[in-house]
């Protein structure tokens, strides 16, 4: 059975995440990428684990978000990675861990989620699709490894609909 | 604050710069217990809490130790470890020169590369152990050093050669400091902290030494040396672009040579020399400051004919300095980038040649001149010239030249940043729309005269020329999503209605102002009339005299503002029948249920009416032309659809209509392709396209070919759907947005494809 989890206050399944990540990065991201999103934001990483296999603590599928105040106005949540180990993947875990991260930054009262994907990841970009996400904008080049990327956004409130500059601005609000 | 006193405390009296590299290892103080003494207090959770340190800085971070992010721990060979510029490489004067012409060979082919392929600068041209160490030595000196190792042809040549395509680099590093294009995205110049002789001011020096290495190699009258002769000839033709910058050169030649020489070069596969084993390296990336994962070098392609391509491209920007009106200046812009996303160098330079360094566009005309031009040539021809030089306009005008020139800076981005500069636009123009209207109203109901009263109202020229850019910057911006491929077929009707939609207000616009230079036309001509008619005979010369004043002054440029707004209301209608044509067909499959407006995705999180607004926020501010509602679409697609009863009869009635539409689209694009091919002097329009005939002639075949292809479309659907609808069917297709073969990006088609149970593609 797959087993899901919220990562809270638990880091020692640091050094894990970061290989379940870095199997699929043709270009690395350093510890401080981890530790930036982990630190501050623990309640937004969902982990995924086999409660039958052998390593049934190791994850074999997380996905790592944050969520913050975009420029003053908008609250804006962002999944900034996704994985699941290839030996687990068609199985649906993708799909569950972010839709799980997606309540909880819906719950926290964001008005949109945002995230990047390659023009050629097609798996990600069906898995997000799927789920309502649409594609802003082409980023040309926007990989170190050269490819471009879509800007996905799936909207939540009317806030996402509306250019910042015509927002009021969020009082009372400070994530930071 | 105690750590801050610690670290204080390290501080080692007396190392100056210099002074630390002879410092003794006895006077240097180990501070790794303290260092990692101190580190024990600090916890992970707490060390990224600095503001400053976001997602980005996370993501450019670096790692010590870790292999993939360490560049301190690459590991190099035991030649490239060896490797001295002391020494010439090989034994004997020939195997010297085919090293030597090796090296050029590669740092040449790296430019390409570099340039054209987005590789680094770290792991093409930097990567020669040469270009390392003169730059070093060169930059202590400020002055040009050489190699010492005795043989003229590494001591002379090669460094000859290498200054010159350094002196080429600082040239496009000057480019991208010009803020045009951007780092990382379309051009890397990470110099690693070297100096780009920013201490040699003298193209002539360079190229002077480069001349006499020419001589040299040439006086040693050896067959071999042929193909280094011409490298270094290449290298010349570089080092003097700077001048299309520099003094605003439109001067070819160089250019012209250059291609002739790559052509010439691209044809020497054979004489193809390697370098010195362990000259070209990653070296660099672990002795120099470094702030980027290691890279391993690039394996340059034989690739002279990149060289031909950024020279053509930079010679479709110079061709600018030709342009003899306003138009022709902006048809160039609009079309030079268009299709092909042109050389970056190209790109760079474009803006930076247009506008100069004092502002004054081509040299020739300052900001106003180029506004009021534009303004003129559209329809202000004295209609508004009183409007433009009223003192309240200035600030508006003003307002409309920057908006102006970041539009010209738009046309040369990448074809991503090209769409992302138009969401911008979109509210510069608007806001600059409702600036206008009101002072141009103000103005116009202060003039006496019945200049600018039509049956409508008060006509406003200059407003209308913004109203006319807005809403073309709102298609662009709209349409240019299916060239990115930004949209999924189930928004295509909401997208092309939306096209449809902004096509007719701007049709509409252009109308008026048609119309309104007609009757100033007729008016003129009727004034001959008067003439005619007229008994007393001073009033018969005062008439004869005013209208010789009409028609020497204004008539020709009224005729002129005439052709170009067919040219213009020509143009709209292809946009707004293809956009038709496509909701059309959207609403035949829409109606045997292969395809629907709303989303597939679930709607746990949203739903269709978010989704739709949030599609169209960059227009959520626009006042006018009002932002359609959630509703309006709905009804529109509900119009078109094809119901119950005698479905057979208005499936066909829906098809003609396309037919009929495609048709009108095809009997424009002909008009406008026989005109551009006709020039402007000759024809019933005038397109201002004379600069890039070509470019504009493509891509008014691409048109053509989506109108054909459309229609061809009619066919394919109907031949797969049937004429009634039967509830299978919506099983068995899918529909997908696809390019046909030389066909427009803009208007991609809604392609009926049988639907796959497997939809997974490993
Ligand atoms: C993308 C990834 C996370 C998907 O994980 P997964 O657990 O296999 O995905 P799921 O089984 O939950 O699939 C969910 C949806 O994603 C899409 N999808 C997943 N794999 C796909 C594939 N190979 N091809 C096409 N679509 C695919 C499908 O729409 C699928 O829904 P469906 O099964 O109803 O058709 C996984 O492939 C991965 O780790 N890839 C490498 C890392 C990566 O690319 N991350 C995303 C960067 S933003």
């Amino acid at each position: 059975m797959i087993i899901y989890q919220p990562l809270i206050n638990n880091l020692s399944h640091f050094q894990s995440l970061k290989r379940l990540i870095d199997a699929d990065l043709s270009e690395p991201y350093s510890v401080y990428v981890y530790r930036y999103f982990l630190n501050r934001w623990p309640e937004l990483t969902f982990l995924a684990f086999d409660s039958e296999s052998e390593t049934s603590d190791e994850p074999i599928g997380c996905v790592i978000c944050k969520s913050e105040l975009h420029r003053g106005r908008r609250m804006r949540g962002y999944i900034g990675m996704l994985a699941v180990q290839s030996d687990y993947r068609g199985r649906g875990i993708a799909k569950s861990l972010v839709k799980k991260a997606i309540e909880k930054m819906h719950q926290d009262g964001c008005d949109e989620i945002m995230l990047e994907t390659e023009v050629e990841n097609v798996a990600a970009l069906n898995l997000y699709e799927n789920m309502g996400f649409i594609r802003m904008k082409r980023m040309f080049r926007y990989y170190l490894n050269e490819g471009d990327a879509f800007k996905l956004i799936l909207p939540l409130t009317q806030r996402s609909c509306v250019r910042t500059t015509f927002l009021d601005d969020v009082n009372g609000i400070d994530i930071l | 604050m105690d750590l801050e006193k610690e670290f204080g405390n390290l501080h080692l009296s007396g190392s100056t710069k210099d002074g630390l590299i002879d410092e003794k290892l006895s006077d240097l103080v180990d501070i790794t217990e303290l260092f990692f003494d101190l580190g024990k207090d600090l916890s992970p959770q707490t060390i990224i809490q600095d503001p400053g340190f976001n997602s980005f800085e996370g993501t450019h971070s670096l790692e010590v130790n870790n292999p993939k992010l360490d560049s301190s721990l690459i590991s190099l060979t035991s030649e490239e470890e060896r490797f001295s510029c002391d020494v010439a490489c090989g034994a004997t004067d020939v195997e010297r020169l085919m090293y030597v012409t090796g090296i050029v060979d590669w740092l040449a082919r790296f430019l390409v590369c570099w340039l054209n392929e987005y590789q680094t600068l770290p792991t093409t041209v930097l990567s020669c152990r040469y270009v390392e160490f003169l730059l070093t030595v060169s930059s202590e000196r400020e002055e040009l050093s050489y190699l010492r190792t005795g043989d003229r042809l590494y001591d002379q040549v090669l460094c000859d050669a290498i200054y010159g395509i350094c002196y080429f680099a600082k040239f496009v590093q000057k480019l991208l400091k010009a803020g045009v294009v951007f780092e990382e995205e379309d051009l890397n110049f990470n110099h690693m902290g070297l100096d780009f002789l920013s201490y040699v001011e003298d193209q002539e020096l360079i190229l002077t030494r480069l001349h006499r290495s020419i001589d040299y190699i040439e006086s040693l009258q050896s067959p071999e040396t042929g193909f280094l002769q011409h490298l270094l000839k290449l290298i010349c033709c570089l080092v003097s672009l700077e001048n299309h910058l520099k003094v605003y050169s439109a001067d070819t030649t160089e250019l012209d040579n250059l291609i002739e020489e790559a052509i010439y070069l691209e044809q020497q596969r054979s004489s193809e020399c390697d370098p010195p084993p362990g000259c070209f390296s990653m070296g660099i990336q672990k002795r120099l400051s470094n702030q980027f994962p290691p890279k391993h070098l690039v394996v340059p392609t034989w690739n002279y004919k990149g060289f031909v391509i950024m020279a053509q491209d930079i010679k479709a920007v110079l061709m600018v300095d030709k342009a003899a009106s306003m138009l022709e200046a902006a048809q160039l812009a609009s079309f030079f980038n268009k299709l092909t996303q042109r050389h970056v160098v190209a790109r760079a330079l474009f803006p930076l040649f247009f506008i100069r360094d004092d502002e004054r566009v081509l040299g020739r005309y300052s900001g106003f001149d180029c506004i009021n031009l534009h303004l003129t040539e559209f329809c202000a021809t004295t209609t508004a010239s009183t409007t433009i030089l009223s003192p309240e306009m200035t600030p508006v005008l003003q307002e409309a030249m920057n908006i102006m020139f970041e539009w010209y800076q738009n046309m040369a981005q990448n074809t991503s940043r090209y769409r992302q500069g138009y969401n911008r636009q979109l509210l510069l123009w608007d806001a600059l729309h409702a600036q206008m209207e009101s002072c141009e109203y103000e103005i116009a109901s202060q003039a006496t005269g019945e200049e600018s009263i039509t049956k409508t109202g008060i006509f406003m020229p200059c407003s209308s020329w913004v109203f006319f850019m807005k809403v073309t910057a709102m298609i662009e911006y709209v349409l240019k999503g299916f060239d990115l491929e930004v949209y999924k077929p189930f928004e295509a009707f909401a997208m092309f209605w939306y096209s449809y939609y902004l096509s007719y207000q701007q049709e509409s616009c252009l109308e008026k102002v048609h119309e309104v230079i007609e009757s100033k036309i007729n008016s003129i001509h009727s004034l001959g009339k008067k003439i005619k008619k007229q008994k007393n005979a001073q009033k018969k010369t005062e008439l004869k005299a005013q209208y010789r004043h009409l028609m020497d002054n204004n008539m020709e440029s009224l005729r002129t503002n005439k052709r170009y707004l067919s040219y213009l209301l020509m143009h709209g209608s292809i946009i707004k029948s293809l956009s038709l044509c496509e909701v059309l067909q959207f609403s035949i499959l829409k109606s045997f249920g292969v395809i629907d407006n709303k989303t597939s995705a679930s709607k746990i999180f949203s739903n269709d009416r978010l989704l739709l607004e949030l599609r169209l926020k960059p227009f959520s501010s626009i006042g006018v032309p009002e932002l359609l509602t959630y509703e309006a679409f709905e009804s529109a697609l509900n119009d078109l659809l094809i119901t119950e009863p005698m479905i057979s009869s208005k499936l066909e009635k829906t098809l003609d209509r396309i037919s009929k539409e495609v048709s009108n689209a095809l009997t424009a694009i002909d008009t406008i392709k026989k005109c551009i091919n006709a020039g402007d002097n000759n024809g019933l329009l005038v397109t201002g396209t004379r600069l890039v005939k070509e470019q504009a002639l493509k891509y008014y075949d691409q048109l053509h070919a989506s109108a054909k292809a459309i229609e061809l479309n009619n066919a394919v659907i109907t031949a797969k759907l049937g004429r009634s609808k039967s509830s299978s069917i919506s099983d068995k297709f899918t529909v997908r947005l696809s390019i046909p073969n030389d066909a427009s990006r803009f208007f991609p088609l809604l392609e009926l494809t049988n639907s796959t149970k497997n939809k997974r593609v490993r």
